[in-house]
């Protein structure tokens, strides 16, 4: 079968999608980017495999390879997305901990 | 500076919401654990051992098994595993601990794999058998230009997304750029 770029892509990111969750937006620019840059691999292996100027235990060794750095970019998608979400709640906190300390002019709480 | 010391004991609902309310103000959450430096360099460390493998290779790639030396892989396999447990010592890190997993599954015939308690970090995939760096380079099948083209756009792929995450971990607001192997 056919190595269809964009399909696979498309699989890639919606994959990235599910490990980012709701940050996805501010992730979709750049893990396109990465990702686009993988498939293109894919695509030429398979390229090479149809046109025979690739051995089949070349084509299965690159191909393999190539997974695994998929997989690989997917864990740093959702670390990255976890940083984010990380900071949202963080940023929220320091909204609450102003208020707060406005509000009570410097208390310690024990 | 004067500052009031405050006891919610004893003092009902309200004053304890209030309370709850303070202490999570006073509150940082960390998701992830925090930058690494020693496992940035580290794994830029593997990256460079990889890279003088693929030039010696380049060098014999009509037959790569004239390239092979074990002691490459070997001192890769301990950089790898004193990496990982330096990663695995560290809370909330498992996604650290994973993409060193899968380096070692690029790289290494008969890599560390996971003991199975816990299951956010991949097993050795059955694919992944024979298709190792290591073992790649111990076949006599010729490599072309372009094949060894592709592997290095992959492992530079590999390794740039095992920094980017950690880099991430410097609480940036963006995927970090990393700089090209050296």
């Amino acid at each position: 079968m056919a190595f269809d770029v964009d399909k696979v892509l498309g699989d890639m990111l919606k994959a990235a999608e599910a490990a980012a969750k709701a940050q996805w937006p501010k992730l979709r620019a750049e893990a396109t980017e990465q990702f686009k840059t993988l498939a293109q691999i894919g695509a030429r292996i398979e390229a090479r495999k149809a046109a025979g100027t690739i051995t089949e235990e070349n084509a299965r060794f690159l191909m393999w390879q190539y997974k695994n750095a998929v997989e690989t970019e997917l864990l740093t998608i959702q670390g990255v997305a976890t940083v984010l979400v990380e900071q949202v709640i963080n940023a929220a906190l320091q909204v609450l901990r102003a208020a707060v300390s406005e509000a009570t002019s410097g208390w310690v709480v024990v | 500076m004067l500052v009031r010391l405050v006891s919610f004991r004893g003092r009902g609902p309200g004053a304890c919401a209030l309370g709850l309310l303070l202490i999570l103000a006073g509150c940082a959450v960390k998701l992830i654990a925090d930058y690494d430096e020693k496992l940035d360099i580290g794994v830029t460390e593997i990256q460079r051992k990889v890279e003088k493998i693929l030039t010696k290779i380049q060098k014999s790639a009509s037959d790569p098994s004239k390239a092979y030396d074990v002691a490459d892989y070997d001192a890769i396999r301990e950089d790898l595993d004193v990496l990982r447990t330096r990663a695995s010592s560290v809370d909330k890190n498992h996604l650290t601990i994973a993409a060193l997993y899968r380096v070692g599954y690029a790289l290494l015939q008969d890599p560390p794999t996971p003991d199975g308690s816990d299951p956010r970090l991949p097993a050795l995939p059955a694919a992944a058998r024979g298709n190792s760096l290591q073992e790649r380079n111990q076949s006599r099948g010729r490599l072309a230009a372009e094949d060894l083209s592709e592997l290095r756009r992959i492992l530079d792929s590999l390794f740039q997304s095992v920094l980017r995450l950690e880099l991430a971990k410097k609480r940036g607001d963006r995927i970090p750029e990393t700089d090209k192997a050296p």
